[in-house]
């Protein structure tokens, strides 16, 4: 096998490492990135209950207007 | 990150047998209300009512109102359940048609008005308002593709024409013609319409208040029905979200429209990411789909509201009711469906959200151009054209 051949082997290798390592980092990111929304569908009942609130924000929205003019 | 808590599932089983006593007597109250519109009409202009309706020929005056109507009660179902209502008295299809995907945009503003409550928080605000207003992009587009053709070749209208013939048996829905909600709704507007003869009311004066009666049954109703559901229902829509997380847009769609249909409003559904994208946990995109659902789930009240018309408009109004389910799903298979279109709503929501953190008062122009300029606008060109 030449020089060249030899390297481009290498650098094959080194590339197929690196996507398995960046295909096992994508999964656990998945993986915290879903039990996060596990948890925060767990509160649900706490979001719900902030669907009716366009008084508030419509309020909050006049305040934050008012500072910015 | 936010410890586990034990998640409330079940809650739903253990939901008040009284709440549901309750649930169905309000949807018995909605079919009464849509009948009570139509019975209105009838009694007010004998069978004339389609007359009434003559000068209600532009499309875009019909996208308007429903488009101002829902945006005012912010609540779709209950615009569409009233056009239901509408048709059954003789409001022509083709005019009650845009006046559906009107509701649509009207139905925007809610969650858009709800993500402003995040207005000072800066990057939690910019993925919340974009979390809203990636519906409204989605709806606007919709009409901006399907409108024209309906009014080119009235498409809509001949699918839920098509589709209303196979479900429609003798004089009202029923299966297999067999009529099984004239004996339910008849009761009450017989007792109503006796009584405002008793007391001495014209059939003018009767049918006309009939009709408002009906229109303010619906809206309570919805009203109750929602709040109800909501509290019921939270459990179950858990249940649903935790089974679509991880599993890509279908599943995601699926959820909302299953949430919409279990608390019977979009407004809530779209409302509910609001919080959830503000919070970073959600991203746009996965979102997206669910927001959709809501379109397609909200679909269910117009359905549930066109069975209970009696009469000879009762194919009608199964028509427009079927024409909205039929119009959101081809708004989701269309433009969710092209790449091309499906990445607009986003880029565009993102887009605007990026600038209304810097200025607020964007957001003031935006919902003034979207809700009040544009519709003017378009009702005063298609007047000069003639349309």
């Amino acid at each position: 096998m030449t020089d060249m051949a030899l390297q481009k082997e290498l650098l094959r290798e080194k590339i197929t490492q690196v996507e398995v390592t960046l295909a096992n980092l994508q999964d656990r990111f998945e993986m915290l990135e879903e039990e996060e929304q596990h948890n925060m569908i767990d509160h649900l009942e706490d979001y719900i209950d902030e669907v009716h609130t366009e008084a508030y924000g419509l309020k909050e929205y006049w305040t934050a207007l008012k500072t910015e003019i | 990150m936010t410890d586990v808590l034990p998640g409330r599932h079940g809650q739903t089983s253990s939901g008040s047998w009284g709440q549901w006593f309750a649930i169905a007597g309000l949807v018995y109250v909605l079919l009464v209300a849509v009948a009570t519109i139509g019975g209105g009409f009838k009694l007010a202009t004998g069978d004339q009512a389609r007359e009434l309706f003559a000068f209600a020929s532009n499309p875009i005056t019909a996208l308007v109102i429903g488009t101002i109507a829902t945006a005012l009660i912010q609540s779709s179902s209950t615009v569409t359940s009233i056009i239901v209502g509408l048709v059954a008295g003789g409001l022509p299809v083709e005019i009650a048609i845009p006046m559906v995907m009107g509701s649509n945009i009207g139905t925007t503003i809610t969650n858009t008005i709800v993500s402003l409550g995040h207005v000072r928080q800066g990057e939690e605000f910019k993925r919340a308002f974009a979390a809203a207003t990636i519906h409204d992009f989605f709806n606007v587009i919709c009409v901006i593709i399907f409108l024209p053709l309906e009014i080119m070749f009235g498409f809509l209208q001949k699918v839920g024409a098509y589709l209303a013939s196979f479900l429609v048996g003798g004089e009202n829905v029923s299966m297999g013609g067999f009529n099984f909600i004239k004996p339910l709704v008849s009761p009450p507007i017989n007792l109503a319409e006796g009584t405002l003869e008793r007391f001495g009311a014209s059939d003018v004066v009767a049918g006309i208040l009939m009709i408002f009666i009906g229109i303010g049954m619906i809206f309570l109703s919805i009203s109750f029905i929602g709040r109800l559901l909501k509290e019921l229902m939270t459990g179950r829509a858990k249940d649903i979200m935790h089974y679509a997380v991880g599993r890509g847009p279908v599943s995601g769609l699926a959820s909302g429209t299953l949430i919409t249909v279990l608390v019977q409003s979009s407004s809530t559904t779209t409302s509910l990411i609001v919080p959830l994208a503000g919070s970073g946990v959600f991203s746009l995109r996965q979102i997206y789909p669910f927001t959709l659902g809501a379109n397609i789930g909200t679909c269910i009240t117009a359905l549930l509201a066109a069975t209970a018309v009696v009469g000879g408009n009762a194919y009608f109004a199964l028509q427009v009711a079927l024409v909205h389910l039929v119009y959101n799903s081809l708004g989701v298979l269309v433009v969710y469906g092209i790449p091309f279109l499906r990445n607009i709503p986003p880029q565009l929501a993102e887009w605007l959200s990026g600038l209304a953190v810097k200025k607020k008062i964007y957001v003031a122009a935006y919902i003034g151009t979207v809700f009040f300029l544009v519709p003017s606008a378009l009702i005063a060109l298609s007047e000069t054209m003639g349309i």
